[in-house]
């Protein structure tokens, strides 16, 4: 069962924290907001208090998987140093140097793959494959392009959005189907369109999952989290420490 | 869901909504209007009142259409019910014709419009703007016999008791005049009116009552006589409706003394008639008026007859069925005594009771209420919990699952993770103590707190963990000399040092190599030389350089000595020259030759400006090297000039330099009584008159205070 969580009044946990399999990154200077995650999961993986550039919307800014994390290039040395010396040695940290410094937003990735926006650097694609060690599709979510805010998934599933609130061009009735599958063919996990926070549909900015757990904002309702649980296998499956705090 | 029927607001007449619509018009449009008018102001005035008119018409017909309920949107039942109060056809067309006249008058009032925008006189405009108002207004009045029924329809429709369609309700329905209403009277406090004649009660009632803590709606229902369907008059269907589309529990009362003057064949008849509309509800046989007569009293034939309806024998009845069924109850031998029958537990939510009761010895009464509601409580629960089970996501959300699917491709869940997991099932995970989180330290320490940071950083040697690690070291990052294979390339090195080491011993041991060999050695030796060397050639070139340099200046000199003679020639050149510009400045008239305007620019442009930057060194060069090298003559002059002029100007009008102190010291005193009052200066902003006349004079009307 997903948790939620809220960081500072806000529920968009997934622009704040940054969940995978072998690490998890939340902003420094919140202890509340930092021991939901260490309840739950420093008893399996590093939690750790980072900030890139001296800014906490950590997990818009990074991406990373259970290989590697990738930061923006305005990271600071001593940030780097911070995370290479809280992180294991098999996670492999390296600057990205990317036009579009929200790494968050414009890559979306599991264990074994990972989508890319459109527009992204021809190095970044090659960093991605060599860091994160996982194959990287150029992909649009329902017309947008910043397929890191619009979906969230884990090696076992994930939430994308449907329907683009803005059309961005005149599709066939039946494209946003089609487009699901052929995203669930390409990622090759189970996929369904879903919303976060009370209808929000961005949703990798409204949640974080790994393989075993997932946080989400507060706001989410008692439907979108049995989606979330659904989709990401977490049905029947009880926080370890259920240590629900508010702000 | 429930409706609010008594919302709607009133319906205007036709005549009525004439009148709001012509004296709105009148009221909230310019009235005067003169021949001598300009033509556009005519028509446009003419246009207004058109399109005003138009526009309260539409406002009204619209809030008239969207107030009264669609038949299509709301609840089945109430459609029904509408349709058999109503007539839905009539309600529709009267609905459809005030949205056809909302869309005629909308034409009417585009083409007139358009017409009176060709208007060539006020009087065309006015006959226009007539015959606009008029033809709206007949479209109202066309449709008269709309309004009036609309208007019935909204009065009859806000005196229906609020009745919710989706909530815990009780019917009760049989013949008429069997106590139905009593039963009401008796266990709400609608206060329904009784009387001993047939279809007292014309329409639907609603009276609350309680049970289980939770408000219960119990219909009254007008009695219903047995006869086909398409006989029955109004006041029976609305009996039908409610049972045909409310869930919920039914009463069917039977008069058993048959004092309602309707015999037991007919209500038995009637029961097998309108049976499909209990189909899945829990249905209760109520026999009522029990202090006058029971089903135990009844001859056989008559028993027979109403036991026939659900299809058992009177004995099967008078044994009590599987009244036992509700032997869970608290009040069961209560039930016992009243409960005449039971068909058990429900089947497809069907269920049977047969309750005697009276409202007179007010026997059974809350027997009967009991049993009712405990029914439709079951029922309801069964199927909200079937719904639940129909809620299931998977059965909504479209979830795109892979066609293919890789293998390797299996999640990462740590076996602790898995442990923790397995623990916390089988309940183990209780002893575990729970671990200090920083929320937890950041409240004890409170002010004290620290974030814990290098507490979690993974290291080799604990003592290494506090290590201080400098950021800058001697003004340089280092961050940037950082070299993740520092450790495998200083290995590497060491390796090759104790190869060589390892080498050199064994030469030498082999004699191979003496002893003072190793100062001697060729490659340390020849760099020294070439150093030397190296020196040497050095200091050659400095020289050299000295050289030509001291060459290049001589050059020059000479060739300035053959521009301007020898150094005395120079000095009178300049003279020439500077007296050549006085007379120009002074007379310009007087002056046609160009070189000398050119040289006088000269002057002033180029030299002026250089002399900023070359004022100071050039005389103490001049000193030193005796005047060597005069770079710029015409320059050179100027500077001194201005050099001169500027200390005559300071020193100007006093006899010695105490005098000027003095001088000074008088100013500063006569200047510091002004300094100290702030005094507004010339710098200051002034304005010479804050009001100004011509900006506060005359009349003005109201809201014209427009001057700024």
């Amino acid at each position: 069962m997903a948790i939620r969580t809220q960081f500072e009044n806000s529920s968009e946990v997934g622009v704040f924290a940054k969940l995978t399999s072998a690490y998890c990154l939340t902003p420094s200077g919140n202890p509340q907001f930092y021991s939901t995650f260490e309840g739950e999961l420093s008893d399996h993986i590093p939690v750790v208090q980072a900030t890139f550039a001296g800014t906490k919307v950590i997990g818009r800014l990074s991406v990373g998987n259970s290989k590697g994390l990738l930061v923006p290039h305005n990271t600071t040395d001593q940030e780097l140093q911070h995370l290479r010396l809280s992180l294991p040695d098999s996670v492999v940290v390296q600057r990205l140097e990317e036009r579009l410094s929200a790494l968050g937003n414009i890559i979306a990735c599991n264990d074994h793959v990972a989508l890319l926006h459109p527009e992204a650097d021809l190095n970044t694609e090659e960093i991605i494959r060599d860091v994160l060690g996982i194959d990287v599709f150029r992909q649009t979510i329902a017309g947008n392009q910043l397929v890191g805010s619009y979906c969230c998934f884990s090696n076992q599933g994930g939430i994308v959005l449907l329907f683009s609130i803005i059309p961005l061009f005149q599709v066939h009735p039946m494209t946003p189907i089609s487009e699901l599958e052929e995203l669930s063919n390409l990622l090759e996990v189970p996929l369904v369109a879903g919303t976060v926070n009370r209808g929000s549909d961005v949703i990798g900015s409204g949640m974080v999952a790994n393989d075993w757990c997932a946080f989400c904002g507060l706001d989410t309702t008692a439907t979108e989290m049995s989606l979330i649980d659904k989709i990401l296998n977490l049905t029947n499956v009880a926080p370890l420490h259920f240590t629900q705090l508010s702000g | 869901m429930s409706y609010n029927f008594t919302r709607i607001p009133p319906v205007p007449s036709a005549e009525e909504l004439v009148n709001i619509a012509l004296s709105y018009t009148q009221r909230k449009t310019p009235t005067e209007i003169h021949t001598s008018f300009k033509i556009s102001r005519i028509r446009s005035f003419y246009m207004r009142k058109v399109k005003t008119t138009q526009q309260v018409l539409h406002k009204k017909l619209t809030e008239i259409l969207e107030r009264f309920p669609r038949l299509d949107d709301i609840h089945p039942f109430f459609a029904d019910l509408m349709n058999v109060l109503y007539d839905k056809d009539h309600y529709k067309l009267a609905l459809g014709q005030l949205n056809m006249a909302r869309s005629l008058i909308g034409n009417l009032a585009r083409d007139y419009t358009k017409m009176l925008k060709y208007g060539d006189s006020l009087y065309r405009c006015k006959q226009l703007k007539r015959a606009a108002l008029g033809r709206m207004c007949t479209v109202i009045k066309k449709i008269k016999h709309s309004f009036d029924y609309l208007e019935n329809v909204r009065q009859h429709l806000s005196r229906i008791p609020s009745i919710n369609p989706t909530t815990r309700t009780l019917i009760i329905c049989g013949y008429p005049n069997a106590g139905k209403s009593s039963f009401v009277n008796k266990i709400t406090r609608a206060n329904v009116e009784v009387e001993p004649y047939a279809f007292t009660t014309k329409s639907l009632l609603i009276g609350h009552t309680d049970y289980k803590y939770v408000p219960w709606q119990v219909m009254d229902t007008p009695g219903i006589l047995d006869h086909p369907l398409e006989e029955r008059n109004t006041i029976e269907m609305q009996s039908i409706t409610a049972l045909a589309h409310l869930s919920a529990s039914i009463l069917y009362f039977i008069d058993l003394s048959m004092h309602s003057g309707f015999t037991l064949e007919e209500q038995a008849l009637l029961f097998k008639h309108i049976k499909p509309l209990f189909g899945g509800k829990p249905l209760i046989i109520v026999f009522s008026k029990s202090d006058i007569c029971r089903f135990s009293d009844l001859d056989h034939d008559a028993q027979v007859t109403v036991s026939s309806m659900i299809g058992v024998s009177p004995a099967d009845i008078l044994s009590g069925g599987n009244r036992h069924f509700w032997a869970q109850q608290e009040n069961a031998s209560e039930i016992n005594e009243t409960l005449l029958w039971s068909s058990g537990p429900s089947i497809n939510g069907s269920s049977v009771d047969i309750v005697e009761l009276s409202t007179l010895t007010e026997n059974g009464i809350n027997i009967c209420k009991q049993i009712s509601c405990e029914r439709l409580l079951a029922l309801r629960e069964t199927l909200k919990s079937i719904t639940r089970a129909e809620d299931d996501l998977t059965s909504r959300a479209r979830i795109a699952t892979p066609s293919t699917k890789t293998t390797d491709r299996a999640p990462i869940i740590p076996q602790s993770v898995l442990d923790a997991r397995e623990r916390k099932a089988s309940g183990m995970d209780v002893d575990v103590p729970t671990r200090e989180l920083e929320r937890d330290l950041a409240l004890r320490l409170q002010g004290d707190y620290r974030p814990t940071i290098r507490e979690h950083y993974i290291v080799e040697n604990e003592d290494q963990r506090w290590d201080i690690i400098p950021e800058f070291l001697d003004g340089k990052n280092i961050a940037d000399f950082v070299d993740p294979d520092i450790d495998a390339k200083l290995a590497a090195l060491e390796e090759e040092e104790a190869i060589l080491v390892e080498e050199e011993n064994r030469m030498r041991e082999n004699g191979e190599l003496d002893d003072f060999d190793i100062p001697h050695d060729h490659h340390i030796q020849r760099p020294q030389s070439e150093i030397s060397t190296k020196g040497e050639r050095l200091k050659l070139r400095a020289n050299m350089v000295k050289e030509k340099a001291k060459a290049r200046e001589q050059k020059w000199e000479e060739r300035k000595k053959e521009r301007y003679g020898d150094q005395q020639e120079g000095d009178e050149a300049m003279q020439r020259g500077r007296s050549r510009t006085r007379d120009i400045d002074s007379d310009d008239d007087s002056s046609s030759d160009g070189e000398i305007r050119k040289k006088k620019h000269k002057v002033r442009q180029g030299s002026v400006a250089r002399s900023f930057s070359a004022t100071r060194p050039i005389p103490q060069r001049s000193q030193s090297k005796n005047r060597a090298a005069p770079r710029d003559a015409w320059s050179l002059k100027l500077v001194n000039d201005a050099v001169e002029t500027d200390k005559g100007r300071r020193e100007e009008g006093f006899k010695s330099s105490e005098d000027k102190k003095r001088a000074r010291k008088m100013m500063k005193k006569v200047q510091k009584e002004h300094f100290r009052g702030g005094k507004m200066g010339e710098g200051d902003t002034h304005v010479d008159n804050r009001r100004p006349k011509h900006l506060f004079t005359g009349k003005m009307s109201l809201g014209t205070r427009d001057r700024r």
